[in-house]
């Protein structure tokens, strides 16, 4: 329970109980090193822009070094030899170990590598011939059939044809478990302080105008279960960077619109991601490529200044307050900083207990109130709705169900696969639909409030109707 | 057929059956007995005789662990006076000592009348007989030897202590566990209530020294000054009583009986009167000052909770924790109960709809207004996520000067704040602060802003969203400060610089300097400095951050080990299907096996895997975790019954006690054993510690074969349904058989929670005698067996 307790206390502002030694919230050290991803200056062009970070494979000649903030003179330690690419370091809870992608020689398939901090070979951990990116420690897993918790670590697959989902492994690579299924993929996975993960879904290659998640944030329990909006999609045009947790419970991250010369720097609470959100505009900015929250809170930003194009992108501190670019942190020139994560513990996130049932076939989808909009909006009422279901040959009607008198309906359905909801009149024309994917895992029961809930809305305490009756089967498709 | 079934079970209370003798004997003791059961193989004597241990049973519950045992069952008493360890320690527990002839002596352990009965009547037929004449045999009183089972069936308590040595830590006695606390007028000294320590504690402000600990009654809950500080009002739940001491001297000056687990309490403006809540009984008890009497009994909601005076000092308002008694799946509603002073008259009660668990209570000065703690649950909703309040929410409630009564929530969308405990206002009534008990924390309100948010609002969005909302409450609440273990009471000094937070579970006192909001001083009772496994346990179970978003903890739905009156839809068993009556946590280590479904042998059973995956989500409790909380589980005590006087049964529970252990019905037919009440509710604890058939499958217990069934229609398929479940899908479930111990603090009852009193068990739910062979019980019958009931 120290582990709660610790999470407990840096969820309650922790910046208020200095004076509690014995509540201190987070009991980490903080570290000025960082372990760094650097390439070659000389490769042109693959350094990726804001909201791509991590959307194509570490170029050639990609290595992770340690660097110390505090020595900036000190020469970068390499950590890892022997791949023709190493990037993306993600350091565990305790500070000992890092995971990060490495591809040892041309042709092969970029996979899952660990390491420790004091030195040592790493080891592999994933297998396959597709690509393993963004490789991260997740909390643990636990289920029924297991006799305790067990640690997972997720990563980002890419199949031959492009597209990406989240999976997770056990630390050996064993057990390996997709729990992404949206079609405009999975990628720029966060681990939040609540222990679920932050990622992010592109649009949707060749959907109809409707949905269309344009750099949508998107937060899933590591076991795949509960899908849910983080926050309101980036308008069309802005592109996204990477987003960042801060130890004061803000999630961070850079926004460019494509008609503004600054970009911005946008922060919302995690407990409440759709409520306000800050915005300060980033001067003088340059070519941004990574947002970077160090332990103490302070913020770095790999850059590329706009008055020095052809200077190496390096770490700068960013102030928080202005917006200004303070310090130049360290000097870089032959190397152009790709990414940087900071090197030392962590407090870790709470593990989760999962109901998934992989000898299960299906899941269940149940609507409290399907006329429920936002802001506690009555919405139209539907005689029935069309369940959608993405694949690789596209969208398509999956079934026809009944919505009771109530609003409710109440589904078995099949699992690890995209859906939405269509709502219908009595005649059958579409009265609202889902902007949005969701999916179940086998045997997750997926509640909603309504069609269009409000995400700030708790449900009304009402048993809804549908669930009276056995659910409706929406395993077989309709002829 | 079905309707004519109906007609019968409905009209039974008048039917016309021979009604059973009263049996009112008395017990005379092994003594009376040998005079004529002088020896084995004698005509009538004790096949078994002698049996050491039945003589001595009295003896060991005056051992060293007879304590210990008494602890893991819950028992406030000492062993030898709780009637649980006398039921099969001795012969006359059960009855009480008005029942007992002089030639009864407890102290002679269990004799001959445990196993045959009061023997009063056998007595004298014979001594009233010619020579030669046998009185008619007593025999044991449940006819076989199955009885003996009841007593000498392994108890987890006796188990633990007798055969692991397991021991309760010296440190155990030892915590105070601030609950409540008051400042007086000058604001020199505190007043904190030790639940645990039986006392208050009375300390100095500004040095932090703890200047006197005065002993009270048993778990003291509430403390109120009256208005010049000269007198100390002391609520004490177990003893059902307010101490009075006085303000100078710190002397008991007396103590006052009052009702049922007295609570809150507060003092009218003048000082004249002092009023309490008497939450196992539903009721406000007014004591008069000057004659430490108490003059007047007022109904209240639901478990009252505590009082607060209305800024105008006319009326006062009392909060009531559990919901009042609604249709079957319906929207809790609760009830505040207006006061008017003087008059001491009840003058208005608002419904607060959808909320439960209205604790702490406090008028804003200068604005007619009072804010209250609550909870709305959605139990109605399966518990499939916890997220975006998909189980509980927390807020606060807000009485206009016209009764109209508003709800907001203090928790954000992905962070709850669990357990509202008190509410404090400012004197200047700028700020209010609410305390978290399930997440260690402060919220500290602006009450302009939060009345702002109100009055800005419409009707609609005021009735419908604003109490649903998670988003809203970043306008109002500044500011949130984690604080020590479980705070609960809050005062402000009368200066309203700072403010005084009860953190029950870290024995202490945090100050807060406002309006910094700031943690500047703990003050220390002088609790033991070491944490003990149980202790380490009550923590746990107050904890709500063992959940996802900290949308509950153990106690969210078991405040004070008890129950929150409502029946919960949990996934395991299906989505819709098998609500779940909470049931209460006091006493039942020994009553194995857990969960309605009876499929849990033991507490560790209950608190593992399973409630991990289907309640917290987050990680299971460790090995150790799981020991410490199961060892406070253990220990919840059960409060002294008020039902049961200190001398025994009423006539009329006498009476009753003779129906619930019948043999024959009123006809004198001999009733099947599966049709008599002892044969699974006989034991010491009432249970029988296994599953029963007793024809009470209703609606949701399976899934729904009909069409939109109106719930409260009884004429086509029974009540709830249980004749289409009896009789047409043979669909019958068996259910644990709950302990009758304590059972009438617990309504509603049976597994689902749909039935609203111990009496519509059988009035209403008992059509095909499943529950008992009841039909032909006449109305003072079934009365008098409710009297029993309540007197367990």
């Amino acid at each position: 329970m120290t582990t709660l307790r610790l999470l407990s206390s840096l969820l309650g502002l922790c910046g208020l109980c200095a004076s509690w030694p014995e509540e201190a919230p987070v009991a980490v050290e903080p570290t000025t090193a960082l372990l760094v991803t650097q390439i070659p200056h000389d490769v042109r062009g693959a350094l990726p822009g804001l909201g791509r970070e991590r959307a194509r494979t570490p170029p050639p000649g990609a290595r992770i070094v340690r660097l110390d903030l505090a020595r900036p003179t000190e020469e970068p330690k390499v950590y890892v030899a022997g791949f023709r690419s190493a990037a993306w370091p993600d350091v565990s809870a305790d500070g000992r170990r890092f995971l990060f992608v490495g591809q040892r020689s041309e042709g092969d398939a970029f996979q899952v590598w660990e390491a420790r901090v004091d030195g040592g070979a790493p080891r592999q951990v994933t297998q396959g011939t597709s690509d393993c990116l963004e490789a991260l420690y997740l909390s643990t897993l636990f289920t029924l059939d297991a006799q305790a918790p067990r640690e997972r670590l997720g990563f980002c697959r890419r199949s031959a044809a492009g597209e990406t989902a989240l999976f997770t492994c056990a630390p050996d690579g064993s057990d390996e478990q997709r729990i992404t299924y949206h079609p405009g993929g999975g990628g720029g996975p966060l681990l939040l302080e609540d222990g679920r993960l932050l990622f992010r879904v592109d649009q949707v290659p060749g959907a109809a105008p409707r949905p269309t998640p344009l750099a949508e944030l998107l937060l899933v329990n590591v076991d795949g279960t509960d899908v849910q909006a983080f926050t309101a999609p980036a308008p069309e045009g802005v592109q996204r960077s990477r987003p960042c947790a801060t130890p004061d419970g803000r999630v961070l991250w850079l926004e460019q619109r494509a008609d503004a010369d600054d970009p911005r720097l946008v922060g919302v609470a995690r407990v409440r991601a759709f409520g306000p959100r800050s915005e300060l505009a980033v001067h003088a900015a340059g070519e941004l490529h990574a947002l970077i929250v160090l332990a103490d809170g302070s913020l770095v930003v790999a850059r590329r200044p706009t008055d020095a194009p052809a200077a190496a992108c390096e770490l700068w501190r960013l102030d928080a307050a202005s917006g200004n670019f303070t310090a130049r942190l360290c000097a870089t020139s032959d190397w152009d900083v790709l990414d940087a994560t900071p090197l030392g513990p962590r407090p870790a996130r709470p593990g989760r207990s999962s109901v998934v049932d992989e000898t299960r076939k299906s899941g269940f989808l149940y609507c409290i109130d399907s006329r429920i909009g936002r802001d506690g909006d009555t919405l139209r009422s539907a005689a029935s709705l069309e369940l959608l279901a993405w694949s690789a040959s596209g969208e398509h009607v999956l079934g026809r169900a009944p919505v009771e008198h109530d609003g409710s309906f109440y589904l078995e359905v099949p699992v690890r696969t995209p859906l939405r909801v269509r709502a219908l009149d009595t005649e059958g024309h579409a009265l609202e639909e889902m902007q949005s994917w969701i999916w179940v895992m086998p045997r997750e029961a997926r509640g909603c409030i309504g069609c269009h809930e409000d995400p700030e809305l708790a449900p009304p305490n009402r048993q809804p109707r549908a669930l009276r009756k056995r659910p409706f089967s929406m395993m077989e498709p309709t002829k | 057929m079905r309707n004519v079934l109906a007609l019968l079970a409905s009209c039974f209370l008048v039917a016309a059956g021979r009604a059973q003798d009263e049996v009112l004997t008395s017990l005379c003791g092994s003594r009376v007995c040998l005079e004529c059961h002088v020896a084995k193989g004698r005509a009538q004597a004790c096949t078994l005789e002698p049996i050491p241990e039945h003589a001595a049973s009295w003896r060991a519950l005056r051992k060293e662990p007879a304590a210990h045992i008494a602890a893991l069952t819950g028992t406030t008493e000492p062993p030898t006076e709780s009637s649980l360890c006398l039921g099969c320690h001795t012969s006359g527990a059960d009855l009480g000592s008005r029942w007992w002839q002089t030639s009864f002596d407890n102290r002679e352990g269990v004799q001959c009348e445990g196993c045959h009965g009061p023997g009063s009547d056998h007595v004298r037929a014979r001594r009233a007989g010619t020579p030669g004449e046998v009185p008619p045999p007593l025999g044991i009183r449940k006819g076989e030897r199955s009885f003996c089972d009841d007593c000498h069936r392994p108890r987890p308590s006796h188990d633990l202590v007798l055969a692991k040595s397991w021991r309760l830590a010296p440190e155990d006695r030892e915590y105070k566990t601030p609950v409540n606390l008051a400042v007086a007028p000058d604001g020199r000294r505190l007043f904190v209530v030790g639940e645990h320590s039986n006392s208050l504690l009375v300390l100095d402000v500004a040095s932090g020294a703890l200047v006197r600990e005065i002993p009270v009654g048993q778990r003291p809950h509430d403390v109120a000054l009256s208005p010049d500080g000269s007198r100390v009002y002391v609520s004490n739940r177990f003893s059902h009583s307010v101490t009075v001491i006085d303000g100078a001297s710190f002397e008991r000056v007396g103590e006052v009986p009052v009702g049922d687990d007295p609570h809150g309490l507060v003092v009218s403006p003048s000082g004249a009167d002092v009023f309490v809540v008497d939450t196992g009984e539903d009721a406000i008890s007014v004591v008069d000052a000057r004659s430490l009497t108490e003059s007047r009994r007022l109904v209240a909601g639901r478990a009252p909770w505590s009082l607060a005076l209305r800024a105008d000092g006319r009326s006062l308002v009392a909060t009531s924790l559990r919901p009042l008694s609604a249709p079957f799946r319906t929207e809790p509603r609760s009830e505040l109960t207006e006061i008017a002073l003087g008059a001491n008259v009840a003058r208005a009660r608002p419904a607060v709809e959808g909320a439960t668990m209205m604790m702490g209570i406090a008028a804003v000065p200068g604005r007619d207004v009072l804010l209250f703690t609550l909870t709305r649950p959605k139990n109605l909703v399966p518990i499939t996520r916890l997220a975006q309040g998909w189980v509980e929410t927390f807020g606060l409630g807000v009485l206009w000067p016209d009764g109209r009564v508003d709800q907001l929530l203090l928790d954000e969308p992905g962070r709850a704040f669990p357990d509202p405990e008190d509410v404090a206002v400012s004197p200047d009534g700028r700020f209010a602060v609410v305390s978290s008990g399930g997440a260690d924390e402060l919220a500290l309100v602006d009450v302009e802003r939060l009345l702002h948010t109100l009055e800005s609002s419409s009707d609609e969005q005021r009735a419908r969203v604003l109490p649903n909302h998670l988003g809203r409450s970043a306008e109002f609440v500044l500011r949130r400060l984690h604080v020590g273990a479980n705070p609960r009471g809050l005062v402000f000094a009368p200066n309203g610089r700072e403010l005084y937070v009860a953190e029950a579970l870290e024995d202490a006192v945090a100050v807060v300097s406002m309006p910094e909001f700031t943690l500047t001083r703990r003050l220390d009772l002088g609790g033991p400095r070491v944490t003990t496994e149980l202790r380490e346990g009550e923590r746990l179970f107050h904890d709500a951050t063992v959940t996802q978003g900290r949308q509950l903890s153990c106690r969210t739905c078991h405040p004070d080990g008890h129950i929150d009156g409502l029946a919960f839809d949990i996934e395991a068993d299906g989505l819709g299907l098998h609500p779940v009556d909470n049931r209460s946590l006091r006493g039942i280590f020994d009553t194995p096996p857990f969960k309605w479904e009876g499929t849990n042998p033991s507490l560790e059973r209950q608190c593992g895997p399973r409630f991990a995956v289907f309640f917290t989500r987050l990680d299971p409790f460790t090995p150790d975790e799981l020991a410490a909380l199961v060892r406070y589980l253990s220990t919840i005590e059960r409060p002294p019954n008020p039902h049961r006087a200190a001398d025994g049964l009423t006539p009329r529970q006498r009476r009753g006690k003779a129906v619930f252990e019948r043999a024959r019905a009123n006809d004198g037919d001999e009733l099947p054993l599966e049709k008599r009440c002892t044969t699974c509710h006989g034991s010491a604890y009432h249970e029988s510690g296994a599953v029963q058939d007793v024809g009470t499958t209703m609606w949701f217990d399976a899934a729904m074969e009909v069409e939109d069934p109106d719930l409260e229609d009884e004429s086509d398929f029974g009540p709830m349904g249980i004749a289409l479940y009896q009789d047409v899908l043979d669909l019958a479930r068996r259910f644990d058989t709950p302990m009758l111990r304590n059972v009438y603090a617990s309504p509603p009852y049976l597994h689902n929670g749909a039935v609203r009193t111990l009496e519509e068990i059988w009035t209403r739910f008992n059509l095909y005698q499943g529950h008992g062979m009841t039909h032909d019980l006449t109305r003072g019958q079934l009365n008098d067996l409710v009297a029993y009931l309540k007197a367990l």
